[in-house]
């Protein structure tokens, strides 16, 4: 997989709300088949990033190209079909369905009310579920209700959901917030499974779960991008001390 | 969703229909307590058009009647055309319209002569406005407690609408006196046991189609946007059109329910599209289990039965209101998804 | 002119039964989120509290006034702690709740005062008309919308001058936050469902001359109110008054052309789409998601 090619580009984006500016002229630029962390303290904007990327909130100005294609302020569902899949710092599963309707649901195929109207589940339905249900460790959960669901399973079962959409993009939003240290590792295990077929942005505070799987590291702070580089360029950089890290550095945090 | 499983809500849903079978022999062909059943039937259909939309997708429609309404109109505009020109006026116009001093018949009226017509019209027109509806209200992204409110003002609009046309609709009388529904070689009649194996022939082939909807993938998904429609939505489904083709087919059941029970009541009324009525349905599946279609039908035929047990006293009815009233209350806190939902427990 | 005055002044009476009702209910709904299908209900309760002590007591409208809203508030407190509490992390579950406390409301009159039509008349001393502007308007009607402002302005004092209103306004943005700093939501809640149902009530007794006491009659009223909620938007009080305003006078203005029933249809259609290109209504400002 090349991994010189441009896939998601934000140019000069800013997200206003009523006066208060979220995001403030924020560039980025991702190649596919990254793994890239972005961290930050609360409030600088991490989440609105994600949030205007998969189209949940509206930019104010700037664009978003992904994949050669302009997609500022597209419609959700028309931007995850163009493959990007994004999963929530909220755990959203469907709490009533068992864990083998979630992932049925979120089956990379027929979107149309007509088509899925005279669709049953039939057996490569299930082969597909059962590959993804031990890609995530949730094998054993098929029949459980997804309210039943420890947290950690939650956030695997919500990850299993977006991978099945075979995006190309995933954008993860503290994927092991709540997570014990075991659920954590399990998870930078997953994450590392996936880096080699998909391009992630991943939101996180937990920075030695982001040193496990990050190759580079963009830092915000008061909607600006305040620096990029790897873990150790981000250690030593004046500015993130200064805003961030304190002056123990990145394993301190 | 394993085979088991699959297999015996088949099995459950069929039982029930077959018992119903037996109702007429049981009541010994009595034609009140006949026509009494076969109303309840239809309320009950009526009861799982609501369970689709609400229980299954979370759209809290208040104004449910309004489909079942337009769908008994549809029939009764039919019906009032056969009617021989004794019950009509004259020129073979609708009485109502005689006394109103309408002179020609209204070119909406027109098609209604063809009972095929009139039985497609008691589909489609709840559907279109369903269609209308939808694309109106969940490409606009209003959230739940709007939705509520804004479909139990669509229906007010339809009612007062047609209490305002009387002189085309018959007003607050509504459409009386009809002819007797024939089909072939085939009469209907209202008190009859032919009207009740119709009426039991056609709920079970909805129910049975309804059954396979919710069972489909696009039943599924419809759960699914009850459960966390962004959730949906960024899996990449069209979810206003979800919401929509939802919104159509419990239109469509209610629709058919709405005319079935033209049939048995022998007319149509501004009631069929009513506050009192659509409080009701909501009752019926909060009762019966709005996440069930089987429970939603048997929670309005337990309460319509109940309450026709109870119709000859006045005090006996209000008491029973009040009663359901409190019933409803304590399901809404306690039992949220309805006597089903209790069974579904007891069961596992 | 003449004709516009007219109609504006008719359009009033209309707005200030309206307000009346609205403002329990937006007060409610602004600071808890429920959505109490029982407000009508209230406004009925208040029509026949105030027909049962002018009838069996011989008291008259005015002395009535706070007995009524005493009575109703201390229902509606009540209400609110048996059975609105447990529904607060559930909101859209208590429209099927108040739901049900509204047909238990009607069938309880029912039962006891009977389901027949119940008449009052207006108080004699009312009953005259006055010359307003060059029309002859119904004592009764200037009085109705004078109390209207002034409960308006006796609410809105409460919400934005008193210490209690300034807790009120911290639960309604963030009740979590709130508690944090010790403030009780659960009294702010109760004492806000008391005062709204009170007021309803109020308004009940105020219009039960003007036309007749039935156990039903709250479901008339109960639609109006949500419009002008819906269409006002939660955040202001002044959202309120503006949407009864608007609402009152082009029903007011419409059934002058055609008829109370087709006005009334023709302003729910408008509200419906007014509602569909800005669901938050029409007087709130952008919030951050």
């Amino acid at each position: 997989m090349s991994k010189n090619k441009n896939i998601l580009k934000l140019n000069s984006v800013v997200v206003d709300f009523d006066g208060f500016k979220a995001v403030n002229n924020f560039n980025l630029k991702i190649n596919q088949g990254e793994l890239r962390c972005l961290i930050g303290p609360n409030g600088a904007g991490k989440t609105t990033v994600m949030d205007i990327i998969c189209g949940k909130t509206k930019s104010t100005s700037g664009k978003i190209i992904f994949d050669q294609e302009d997609i500022t302020n597209q419609e959700e569902h028309l931007i995850a079909r163009k493959g990007i899949g994004r999963k929530f710092q909220i755990p959203s599963v469907f709490k009533e369905l068992t864990v083998k309707e979630n992932l049925y649901v979120a089956l990379n195929s027929h979107l149309g009310f007509f088509r899925n109207l005279f669709k049953f589940f039939n057996k490569k339905d299930q082969k597909k579920i059962d590959e993804i249900a031990e890609f995530v460790g949730l094998q054993n959960e098929l029949d459980k209700t997804a309210q039943f669901l420890s947290h950690g399973q939650t956030q695997w079962l919500e990850i299993a959901l977006v991978v099945l959409k075979e995006p190309k993009l995933i954008l993860m939003d503290e994927p092991t917030a709540g997570m014990t240290d075991y659920e954590t590792n399990q998870t930078a295990t997953l994450f590392n499974k996936l880096k080699k077929t998909q391009t992630l942005i991943v939101v996180e505070h937990d920075m030695g779960f982001v040193k496990e799987i990050s190759d580079v590291i963009s830092v915000m702070h008061q909607g600006k991008l305040l620096a990029e580089g790897t873990a150790s360029q981000i250690e030593n950089d004046d500015k993130v001390k200064e805003a961030y890290l304190g002056k123990k550095g990145i394993t301190n945090a | 969703m394993n085979k088991k499983l699959f297999k015996n809500t088949y099995v459950l849903y069929g039982i029930v229909c077959f018992l119903l079978f037996f109702v007429p022999l049981i009541l010994k062909d009595d034609p009140f307590y006949i026509n009494k059943s076969s109303t309840y039937i239809c309320l009950g259909l009526l009861a799982v058009s609501l369970s689709i939309s609400w229980g299954y997708t979370g759209i809290l429609n208040l104004g449910n009647a309004v489909f079942f309404g337009l769908g008994s109109y549809c029939m009764a505009m039919s019906l009032k055309l056969k009617t021989d020109a004794v019950h009509t006026g004259s020129g073979g116009l609708p009485d109502f319209m005689v006394w109103n001093n309408v002179e020609k018949l209204p070119w909406f009226w027109e098609p209604f002569h063809s009972l095929t017509f009139g039985i497609m019209a008691g589909i489609f027109v709840p559907v279109l406005l369903a269609i209308i509806l939808g694309f109106f209200i969940f490409r606009g992204r209003i959230a739940g407690v709007y939705v509520a409110i804004i479909t139990l003002a669509v229906m007010i609009v339809v009612y007062l609408l047609i209490m305002d046309q009387q002189r085309f609709t018959g007003g607050f009388n509504g459409i009386t006196d009809l002819f007797v529904l024939r089909m072939g070689d085939l009469e209907f009649d209202a008190y009859g046991s032919s009207s009740y194996y119709l009426i039991l022939l056609v709920m079970t082939v909805v129910l049975f189609i309804s059954l396979l909807i919710t069972k489909s993938r696009a039943g599924l998904i419809f759960q699914a946007i009850r459960d966390d429609e962004n959730r949906v939505r960024f899996l990449g489904y069209s979810v206003g059109t979800y919401k929509t083709a939802a919104m159509c087919v419990s239109a469509a059941i209610a629709g058919i329910a709405g005319m079935l029970y033209t049939i048995v009541m022998e007319f149509a009324s501004p009631t069929f599209l009513a506050v009192p009525l659509s409080l009701s349905i909501v009752i019926w599946c909060a009762v019966g289990g709005r996440q069930s279609l089987m429970g939603s039908f048997l929670g309005a035929i337990i309460v319509t039965a109940g309450q026709g047990f109870l119709s000859e006293s006045e005090t006996f009815l209000h008491t029973w209101t009040l009663v359901m009233g409190l019933v409803f209350i304590l399901s809404v806190l306690f039992l949220p998804k309805g006597l089903a939902g209790a069974f579904d427990k007891l069961t596992k | 002119m003449d004709f516009f005055v007219s109609q504006f002044i008719s359009g009033l009476s209309m707005t200030s039964i309206l307000l009346m009702i609205s403002l329990g209910l937006a007060i409610i709904y602004g600071t808890t989120g429920v959505i109490n299908m029982a407000h009508g209900e209230f406004v009925m309760i208040g029509a026949y509290t105030s027909w049962v002590l002018q009838t069996k007591f011989g008291m008259g409208l005015i002395a009535s006034i706070i007995p009524i809203f005493l009575i109703t508030a201390l229902m509606g407190y009540l209400i609110e702690r048996l059975i609105i509490r447990h529904l607060y992390n559930r909101l859209l579950d208590t429209i099927l709740a108040t739901w049900g406390i509204g047909v238990l409301l009607q069938q309880i009159i029912r039962l006891t005062i009977g389901s027949e039509l119940k008449y009052l008349k207006i108080p004699p001393y009312m009953a005259e008309s006055m010359n307003l502007f060059g029309q002859e308007v119904s004592i009764y009607r200037v009085f109705i919308f004078l109390f209207a402002v002034a409960i308006f302005f006796i609410a809105w004092f409460i919400i934005y001058r008193t210490s209690f209103g300034m807790r009120l306004r911290a639960v309604t943005q963030n009740k979590d936050m709130a508690s944090s700093f010790g403030i009780n939501s659960g009294v702010v809640y109760s004492s806000t469902f008391a005062f709204g149902t009170g007021v309803a009530a109020l308004a009940g007794a105020f219009v039960a001359p003007l036309k007749s006491i039935s156990p039903d009659m709250g479901t008339n009223y109960i639609i109006d109110a949500f419009m002008v909620v819906v269409l006002g938007g939660v955040e202001s009080l002044i959202g309120t008054a503006a949407s009864s305003l608007i609402i009152g006078e082009s029903s007011s203005f419409l059934a002058s052309f055609s008829n109370d029933t087709l006005a009334k249809a023709l302003v729910l259609v408008m509200i419906i789409v007014i509602l569909r290109f800005k669901p938050q209504g029409l007087f709130t400002k952008k919030i951050r998601s």
